[in-house]
């Protein structure tokens, strides 16, 4: 009995030591609980600080394009522009094309950016008219979240321009694609990106189609009866397709009514003068003007197309000065586009040079074959 | 845009050499200047008992020629664009279920055209705010719907008129809405009286001529389209010019100011039948 009672207390030990080890360990889990929550709470404000962050900086408020649209108005009635350009100033234009190949390019006008690519392909034609190729013009733009559901309808509405401005206008030749009438012509197909929308897109895309029409050179063919050889760019030069005009189009922004014009210029008896017509609209600048023309002109100076669709009545002087600006600026870009294919080609020569250099060296290797001059002058110069 | 022109049992291309010796002669092929208009005619169904509930107007429009469109507006409550609360809504959508053709996909890009077209002159000339009921909660959804039903060239024009003519004067009724609020009897007013016309450009021989008011034969001929309209002042409400022959400043100069002179007769025959109509 005295053993067993002796054993009793010792069990009570270890029951206590247990006791112990579980309050300890419990003690260490409130702990690490503590501490997870702490993490999750700096987590949580990490998230609101960087959503704060971001909803601050994209997504423009409506007070906010009030108030460009109400600066940008009070600088028209000063006789000026938000970015201090002319009436008939365009913005900064980049024509470049950034790839070897002949069938990209990438214009910039200030902070607008699109790039075209063009692809062609034999197909068989359509029944309904066998002797003429396919021209597809596609504009596609990445969308953001500031962009409206509107911005589809654009996209289409720009495609169909295009369409029917290069299309339906007879600037490519359609009937040149044609190679065997009724079983094999040339699909052309022209696919735009808008990479950046600062405003005035139209006139870029149209730009960009042009260029990239102008520089690209398709595969020759030989024909031999019913067989057709396609032949690859290093055994024929490829022929440029045929293009009639150039038509590079400009869109204008009135900026007020004339009604509202004559207003204003009652009340304003300074000698300034209000800005009526404006090429090359900002966002900001469309988003507060009355109406727009788009105005498409040739080298040549002829319209090809004019539109204008929504917005207040324009007259005809104001037409006519639309018309007479573009027919101005029309060879300006239209020398910068034959400046930057000129530009390519030099830097593609150079490279098809650099390319072939190894061989002329590589020609010398043999000791008892004679060398020829170009090596020897290489090897001079080295 | 322009549908083909229905020539029956002739061969299309026959048909447009046809055409081309006619205009090469100074003619065209139902006999008018080249500076004349086809006059239009609106019929407005006014019958206020066979009216439905949603259904506002309807009219139809014809022409010398055979050129006839059907249009019905109808009117419903819904809320309005988010970009704009303090507007109504105008839609706008032509039909063409009787026009055999071998490309129905390109048929409906040109109707399509055509209702954007129609639908960007009608909210240039008419005040949406109009339509508002409750600013960012309710207003008045109007829908016009045009069928083509025979189309005979200068379909811009006609889609316009059309449904310029439908909504002009268009009363919409005292209703309720599903909150049990009472809204008002208002009308619709254009502040702008919009009239369009086709002009065709045909060169021929190196000499430049135009042609008012353009049929279909015409259209698939044509060097040019240019499609103008204007408003009262003579302003210009829109303008779409596209073709194969790059036209010089002043002869669209030209081309545009053959309008104004005929816009007058083109309104009254719009316009005063809808005032008539009203009364």
């Amino acid at each position: 009995m005295r053993v067993s009672h002796v054993q009793t207390p010792a069990h009570r030990t270890n029951g206590g030591a247990e006791r112990e080890v579980y309050r300890w360990w419990k003690e260490e889990d409130l702990k690490l609980r503590t501490h997870t929550r702490e993490r999750e709470r700096d987590k949580e404000e990490a998230l609101v600080i960087m959503l704060h962050r971001c909803a601050f900086q994209t997504i423009a408020s409506p007070a906010l394009t009030q108030r460009e649209v109400e600066f940008t108005k009070s600088a028209w009635l000063a006789g000026l522009r938000p970015d201090q350009r002319g009436a008939q100033q365009l913005r900064e234009v980049k024509v470049e094309f950034p790839l070897l190949s002949r069938d990209v390019v990438c214009v910039r006008c200030g902070g607008t950016i699109v790039t075209a690519a063009i692809a062609c392909e034999l197909v068989e034609p359509s029944p309904y008219r066998p002797k003429q190729g396919m021209l597809e013009f596609s504009v596609r733009q990445p969308y953001t979240e500031r962009d409206s559901s509107a911005k589809a309808a654009e996209l289409r509405t720009l495609t169909a321009f295009l369409e029917r401005l290069i299309k339906s206008g007879g600037v490519v030749d359609t009937e040149s694609l044609c190679m065997l009438p009724g079983r094999r012509v040339w699909s052309v197909s022209v696919d735009v990106t808008v990479l950046n929308d600062e405003g005035n897109v139209t006139d870029v895309v149209v730009w960009a189609t042009v260029a990239v029409l102008l520089h690209y050179r398709r595969p020759e063919l030989t024909i031999r009866g019913s067989s057709v050889i396609v032949h690859p760019p290093h055994e024929r030069e490829p022929v440029p397709l045929s293009v009639h005009h150039a038509p590079l189009s400009f869109s204008f922004v009135v900026t007020m009514d004339s009604s509202d014009r004559n207003r204003l210029s009652r009340q304003h008896k300074d000698n300034k003068e209000l800005l009526e017509v404006v090429v090359d609209p900002t966002v900001a600048e469309a988003t507060a003007a009355a109406s727009s023309v788009v105005v498409a002109v040739n080298a040549e100076g002829q319209v090809c197309s004019v539109s204008k669709s929504e917005g207040c009545c324009i007259h005809l002087n104001e037409l006519n000065h639309c018309m007479e600006t573009a027919a101005l600026l029309a060879p300006r870009v239209l020398s910068l586009i034959r400046e930057a294919m000129a530009a390519h080609d030099v830097r593609r020569q150079e490279a098809l040079q650099g390319q072939f250099l190894w061989a002329q060296k590589r020609s010398g290797v043999g000791r008892d074959v004679t060398e020829p001059e170009s090596t020897k002058k290489v090897r001079a110069e080295t | 845009m322009s549908l083909p022109p229905a020539t029956g049992a002739v061969e299309l291309s026959s048909f447009k050499q046809h055409v081309i010796r006619l205009l090469a002669q100074g003619k065209r092929l139902d006999g008018r200047f080249f500076d004349a208009i086809r006059a239009p005619h609106i019929l407005h169904d006014n019958r206020q008992g066979t009216k439905t509930n949603r259904l506002l107007a309807s009219t139809l429009y014809t022409d010398d020629t055979g050129t006839s469109l059907a249009c019905t507006v109808t009117g419903v409550f819904g809320p309005p664009p988010p970009q704009y609360p303090d507007e109504g809504r105008l839609t706008v959508d032509v039909t063409a279920p009787f026009f055999p053709s071998y490309s129905a996909v390109q048929i409906e890009g040109t109707l399509h055209e055509l209702a954007r077209f129609a639908r960007s002159i009608i909210i240039s000339c008419l005040d949406l705010t109009t339509l508002c009921v409750i600013s960012g909660e309710a207003c008045w959804v109007l829908s016009v719907e045009l069928v083509v039903m025979n189309a005979d060239g200068g379909l811009r024009a006609a889609v316009l008129h059309t449904a310029a003519a439908a909504l002009h004067n268009l009363a919409l009724p005292k209703a309720r809405l599903p909150s049990g609020e009472v809204v008002e009897c208002r009308c619709l007013r254009f502040h702008r009286m919009p009239v369009a016309a086709t002009i065709g450009v045909c060169a021929t021989a190196g000499e430049l001529r135009f042609l008012l008011d353009t049929n279909a034969a015409e259209e698939s001929v044509a060097d040019g389209l240019l499609t103008v309209v204007v408003d009262e002042t003579d302003g210009i409400v829109a303008l779409v010019h596209h073709g194969k022959f790059p036209l010089l400043v002043p002869a669209l100069t030209d081309a545009i100011d053959m309008l104004p002179s005929r816009s007058a007769t083109l309104r009254s025959a719009i316009f005063k039948s809808s005032s008539l109509a009203a009364e």
